[in-house]
């Protein structure tokens, strides 16, 4: 009976621990002394060092899904439709989903590893040992710092993946750049870019907050540092759909849609 | 420490490079929406929006100038609809534009149409309330289309049935392929266009005539313009009148009079009627004729008298002188 419910329990347990977690964030966070120069430091490491990988999926995504929704649209006669209903696609979902989807993979895997390898070296106990606060310095920067960078990079992957999908309606038809930019800004509203900038700063907190929360606590030598990597990347790509799915939600609750 | 600053630039490039993406897009969104734009607020009333929302654009002459604001009921067949405007084309809209509600391409979003009107009644201004025209409801649209397709169907059948009896008719195609026909129409054709040329050749001559008649030249001319003659004529045919209503007084009178001799009334219908009276008058007659005949013979003896022979012998000189 008690075998039945230990997947619940764990379940639930893992739920509480990352919720104490994250509420020991906001508790330290905004408490002195603030660590600048590692958000700063993190903040490159994590934003600027992924612009390369999620910018080449955000352009392979617009192109790709311009090409797979072309033949569609040819059928329907709206072929014109294609940089409208394309660019409205990638800037509410796509973009920002892949991009999250992303960075839990090489953000949330990183940050997990790192910290679990910092913990089972010891390496945090000596942080602490000397004084400094290891939960401000490795925590609270990464959260912050990977919470303020998902935004940028969901915004260059936009941009980016626009272009790929203007080389992919123009690998069907000619279309002017300047007749294309009108398209897509005469059909994008704010309540396109805006819930999906708002959504990308809580895919950035999920993501951290689990990779942080996974690396923190990790247990049992390297064994335990390869399987905090592997659990803050399913964990946190899991997060990503749930947050996706309460955005989508609460946007249509507002009249986002 | 050039290894940090070296981040901090990159860092730098990377977050303002999104930034000031975010504000251009929001930028483009918004010129869009005409939010920048310095707008007015006007309204109108329908009573039906097909599902308009507020955000929709609203278009004059195809042009975006707007979006809705507001769209609310303020009774229970008038719904009230509030609209910006941008205020550089207020100067082109006048008060009798009409408004209708539209649809962007045929399964597009709504939106709202501004017509422009003959220019009567002044620009639009902050607050005005403009009149609306129904708008076209799909349904309907689609009912029309339904009974025109309906009936395109029975023309198509029809046009399909007579193709097939053109295409099955030999004598058809053999009097498209008889080529003395050909010829004969041809001809046909030619005496159609000298009987046409002299058709318009005798028109041209009636025209004249009735050019001439309209002036008053000839006999009919004078008879149909000379307001004289015509009113000479009434005269003749008053006094016509006049005598016809004589004579038929006359004939009236002659018919009494001829009924009375008939009944034998009066001294002539006595006369005309009594037979003995008549076999009497004939013996009579007769007997002045005998007598007559006998006097001629005793003059003739009389004229060889003694006595009167000298007179007459005198006379016969006279007349003789007379010559």
């Amino acid at each position: 009976m008690t075998k039945t419910f230990e997947p619940l329990k764990s379940f639930f347990s893992e739920v509480g621990g990352i919720s104490i977690f994250a509420g020991r964030f906001f508790r330290e966070g905004f408490l002195p002394p603030y660590e600048f120069n590692e958000l700063l430091r993190q903040s490159f490491e994590i934003g600027y060092r992924t612009l390369t990988l999620v910018g080449v999926t955000g352009f392979i995504m617009g192109l790709v899904i311009t090409i797979q929704s072309h033949p569609s649209m040819e059928a329907f006669g709206t072929e014109s439709w294609l940089p409208s209903v394309v660019s409205v696609s990638l800037v509410r979902e796509i973009v920002p989903v892949i991009t999250a989807l992303i960075c839990a993979g090489k953000i949330g895997s990183g940050i997990g590893a790192e910290l679990g390898s910092m913990n089972v070296t010891e390496q945090i106990d000596a942080m602490e040992v000397s004084g400094t606060n290891p939960f401000k310095y490795l925590i609270v920067t990464r959260v912050i710092a990977t919470t303020l960078m998902l935004p940028i990079l969901v915004i260059l992957a936009d941009t980016i993946s626009l272009y790929g999908a203007f080389i992919g309606v123009n690998m069907k038809q000619v279309i002017s750049f300047n007749l294309y930019t009108n398209q897509i800004f005469e059909k994008l509203s704010f309540s396109d870019v805006l819930p999906s900038i708002i959504k990308s700063f809580f895919f950035g907190f999920g993501i951290a907050v689990i990779g942080c929360y996974k690396g923190y606590y990790t247990r049992n030598g390297t064994e335990g540092v390869g399987r905090a990597a592997n659990s803050s990347v399913v964990v946190s790509t899991f997060v990503v759909f749930i947050i996706d799915l309460l955005a989508a939600q609460i946007a249509d609750i507002l009249h986002f849609t | 420490m050039s290894n940090q600053s070296n981040y901090k630039l990159k860092l730098g490039i990377f977050v303002t490079t999104a930034i000031v993406l975010f504000i251009l897009a929001l930028y483009y969104i918004g010129s869009k929406k005409n939010i920048f734009h310095t707008t007015i607020n006007v309204s109108a009333t329908f009573n039906n929006v097909n599902g308009l929302l507020s955000g929709n654009n609203v278009r004059f002459n195809g042009i975006n100038v707007g979006t809705v604001s507001e769209v609310y009921a303020i009774a229970d067949t008038i719904i009230k609809v509030d609209f910006t405007i941008d205020e550089d084309v207020t100067q082109y809209i006048s008060m009798d534009a009409i408004i209708s509600i539209g649809t962007d391409g045929l399964l597009g979003n709504k939106l709202v149409n501004i017509e422009p009107g003959k220019g009567k009644g002044g620009t639009v201004q902050e607050g005005s309330v403009f009149i609306t025209l129904h708008s076209l409801q799909m349904d309907n649209a689609l009912r029309t289309l339904s009974k025109t397709s309906s009936n395109l169907e029975f023309i198509t059948s029809d046009l399909k049935n007579i193709t097939h009896k053109i295409n099955n008719s030999n004598s058809l195609w053999s009097l498209f392929s008889d080529t003395v026909m050909a010829e004969n129409v041809k001809s046909s054709i030619v005496n159609i266009k000298m009987a046409s040329n002299s058709s318009a050749v005798l028109t041209g001559n009636l025209k004249n005539v009735s050019e001439n008649i309209m002036k008053g030249k000839g006999s009919i001319g004078a008879l149909l313009t000379d307001t004289t003659l015509s009113g000479k004529i009434n005269q003749v045919i008053v006094k016509l009148e006049k005598v016809s209503d004589t004579m038929a007084i006359i004939f009236g009178d002659f018919s009494k009079i001829s009924g009375r001799l008939e009944k034998g009334q009066g001294s002539v219908g006595v006369l005309l009627k009594d037979t003995t009276f008549v076999h009497n008058l004939n013996t009579s007659m007769n007997n002045i004729n005998k007598g007559s005949i006998t006097l001629n013979e005793d003059l003739e003896a009389l004229k060889h008298s003694f006595l009167l022979k000298r007179y007459f012998k005198k006379q016969e000189k006279r007349n003789q002188k007379n010559k």
